[in-house]
């Protein structure tokens, strides 16, 4: 291996169905030629399509000093929308999985039981599951007692995944996650539990590379994000229900950060006992963490108790947004009606699209105030809707983008692709205008000692990328009629047009 | 002089935690760190611990406390026990500004 710095050099390759764990090389061409994350991930599933895999890839920066360099991506063909689509990953599940020793793990066919994969310090068991019929909460805790480690970071599955609900999500940990095209129903149906990871790597990293990544964590946190923080603001920016954004305010008790993130997202709301209270008391389960700022917004109608929906669908391993929708609809209006809607969603073999309401290729849409730029970008179905779809915190001013729906489009899907390719959080990169493609690239050739690289061959293997992606999704661009703003359509064919 | 921390400040990103690896072993990891991160995940209980030459300062969200040889670390969980074997924090001998002080996005931990 030539590249040692950034990359373990290996791919985990688990046969469900032989029941083998197998290591490949990371070839350098692959590396070179792709960079890494999404772009990677969709060579791999090109390689083994015939035997339907599911990829969990990290980024050419995930792990290192680069600001929110915390992402790995899951890309698999969607049960939702019947294309290749990708979840990022983020928190600490991106960088534990490269310090295991690998750095894509590539799961195909389908096993026979319930099993479980754990991959750690370089080695890989596929694993009997006995946390097969648990909820993902009590599935985290097994295994974190099972490995005898808090720090296990897992990918899991609840009852919805279980029973092939194409409601259901994979949860990093207890929290959810931004997989919003159903991969929970494609770990059920792989009849696979969990992946538990672990490792205490190391990969070398290339002189003056962590100064260079410290002065711009430092001018990004000086710049627009500067006395800003948690999930509030980024609501405001995108202008949700005002009662979702209060209960926010009241009842947070502190913000989490992602892996090396100058923006802490992840806001923690304390509802069984007071958001002030510092200390570790009796209360085991004081709130949640709200890592999907949609589906709390979705369950907006329940008010003050719409955490508590948002913690329920984490426990059942739900989709939050899209099944705030359904259960609205079978008109539950406080929160032990919405449990018990809830529940029976976990058995639901149908999506929003069978019940007529809102999506984008059956995917669910943010529940804010429909706009075509905003449209455009939920309708490509390549990225999650999880993500915010427009730039937040700060304004689209910041980033110098043009004023057109399709401009806005176009940017917010280069600026996804360059994300989920290099490792760095989605979310972050739409709020850090200072990141520039300029800088990563700098900060690529410095790492990585390619005395070539600039920020054209970054934007030119960003582009490669979408153009392959947006060629394997024609024929998507189904849009629920309510969402079917004026232009959209002409939009859309333009955007994939601009992309392409 | 010892590294201070406002814990409430600090959102669990552990920049300082890969930052004081790469002082102690020239690579990214947080094996060799003398900072580690803990948390009781579902509590959003968390906070940094650092070995010190000859105790472990943790700074816990409700409180600073000192730890020293032969004392029970409470609180935390598994996750604040293996630092007891790590190597202690030497302010970053030969650097201007400690490594983690440097990373550290939202200004927690300085010198005093």
């Amino acid at each position: 291996m030539d590249y040692i710095n950034n990359y373990t050099g290996n791919i985990l390759v688990v046969d469900l169905e032989s029941g083998k764990c197998d290591q490949e090389e990371l070839e350098n061409e692959l590396i070179d030629g792709y960079l890494g994350g999404a772009a990677i991930n969709l060579e791999l599933y090109k390689k083994y399509r015939a035997k339907d895999p599911l990829i969990i890839g990290t980024g050419l920066l995930t792990s290192t000093f680069v600001p929110s360099s915390c992402a790995a991506v899951i890309t698999g063909k969607s049960p939702i929308t019947g294309k290749v689509a990708n979840a990022p990953l983020t928190w600490q599940t991106g960088i534990e999985l490269k310090l295991t020793g690998f750095d894509f793990v590539v799961i195909l066919g389908k096993s026979a039981k319930p099993v479980k994969l754990w991959i750690h310090d370089g080695l890989a068991d596929i694993e009997g599951s006995d946390e097969w019929g648990k909820d993902v909460w009590d599935t985290v805790d097994a295994l974190r007692h099972n490995y005898g480690d808090d720090m296990v970071e897992a990918i899991v599955i609840g009852p919805a995944g279980e029973n092939g609900s194409p409601l259901a999500q994979v949860s990093e940990n207890y929290w959810g996650s931004k997989d919003k095209f159903g991969f929970g129903k494609v770990m059920g149906e792989k009849k696979l539990k969990a992946v538990a990871l672990r490792g205490l790597s190391a990969f070398e990293v290339a002189d003056g590379f962590f100064d260079e990544c410290t002065t711009l964590s430092r001018e990004i946190a000086n710049g627009v994000i500067k006395g800003k923080q948690g999930a509030g603001e980024i609501g405001k920016s995108l202008k949700i229900n005002e009662g979702v954004l209060s209960v926010i305010q009241e009842m947070t008790h502190r913000d989490n950060a992602c892996f090396n993130c100058p923006y802490p997202c992840l806001t923690f709301l304390k509802y069984r006992e007071s958001a002030k209270e510092m200390k570790s008391t009796d209360v085991k389960e004081p709130g949640c963490l709200i890592t999907d700022l949609s589906g709390l917004a979705a369950f907006g109608f329940l008010g003050k108790d719409a955490p508590q929906a948002l913690e329920q669908c984490f426990h059942l391993g739900l989709e939050p947004t899209a099944s705030a929708m359904m259960v609205e609809k079978a008109g539950k209006k406080d929160v032990a009606g919405a449990k018990e809607e809830l529940e029976k969603l976990t058995k639901a073999q149908t999506g929003l699209k069978e019940a007529g309401l809102p999506h984008f290729n059956g995917v669910s849409p943010w529940p804010i105030t429909p706009s075509l730029d905003t449209a455009l970008v939920q309708a490509l179905g390549i990225f999650s809707n999880a993500i915010p779809p427009q730039v937040v915190v700060g304004s689209p001013k910041d980033f110098s983008i043009g004023d057109s729906a399709q401009a806005k489009a176009a940017f917010w899907a280069k600026r996804q692709a360059m994300a989920y390719i290099l490792g760095i959080c989605p979310i972050f990169i739409l709020t850090a205008p200072e990141m520039t493609e300029e800088k990563l690239a700098a900060l690529i050739k410095l790492t990585m000692n390619w005395e070539d690289f600039s920020a054209e061959k970054l934007s030119g293997i960003v582009s490669r990328y979408l153009s392959e992606i947006l060629g394997m999704q024609e024929g998507a661009g189904e849009i629920h009629p309510s969402l079917k703003l004026d232009g959209v359509e002409a939009g859309l064919k333009e955007v994939r047009e601009a992309l392409k | 002089m010892e590294l201070q921390f406002d814990t409430l400040k600090c959102d669990g990103c552990r920049a300082c935690e890969f930052a004081c690896n790469y002082h102690h072993d020239r690579n990214i990891s947080p094996i060799g760190s003398s900072l580690l991160y803990y948390r009781e995940e579902k509590k959003n209980y968390y906070g940094m611990v650092l070995k010190r030459e000859k105790s472990l300062f943790l700074a816990k969200p409700d409180g600073p406390e000192t730890i020293l040889p032969g004392q029970q670390v409470k609180g935390g969980g598994a996750s604040a026990k293996p630092i007891l074997l790590r190597v202690a924090c030497d302010l970053c001998k030969g650097a201007e500004t400690p490594l983690c002080v440097k990373a550290c996005p939202r200004n927690v931990i300085s010198v005093a």
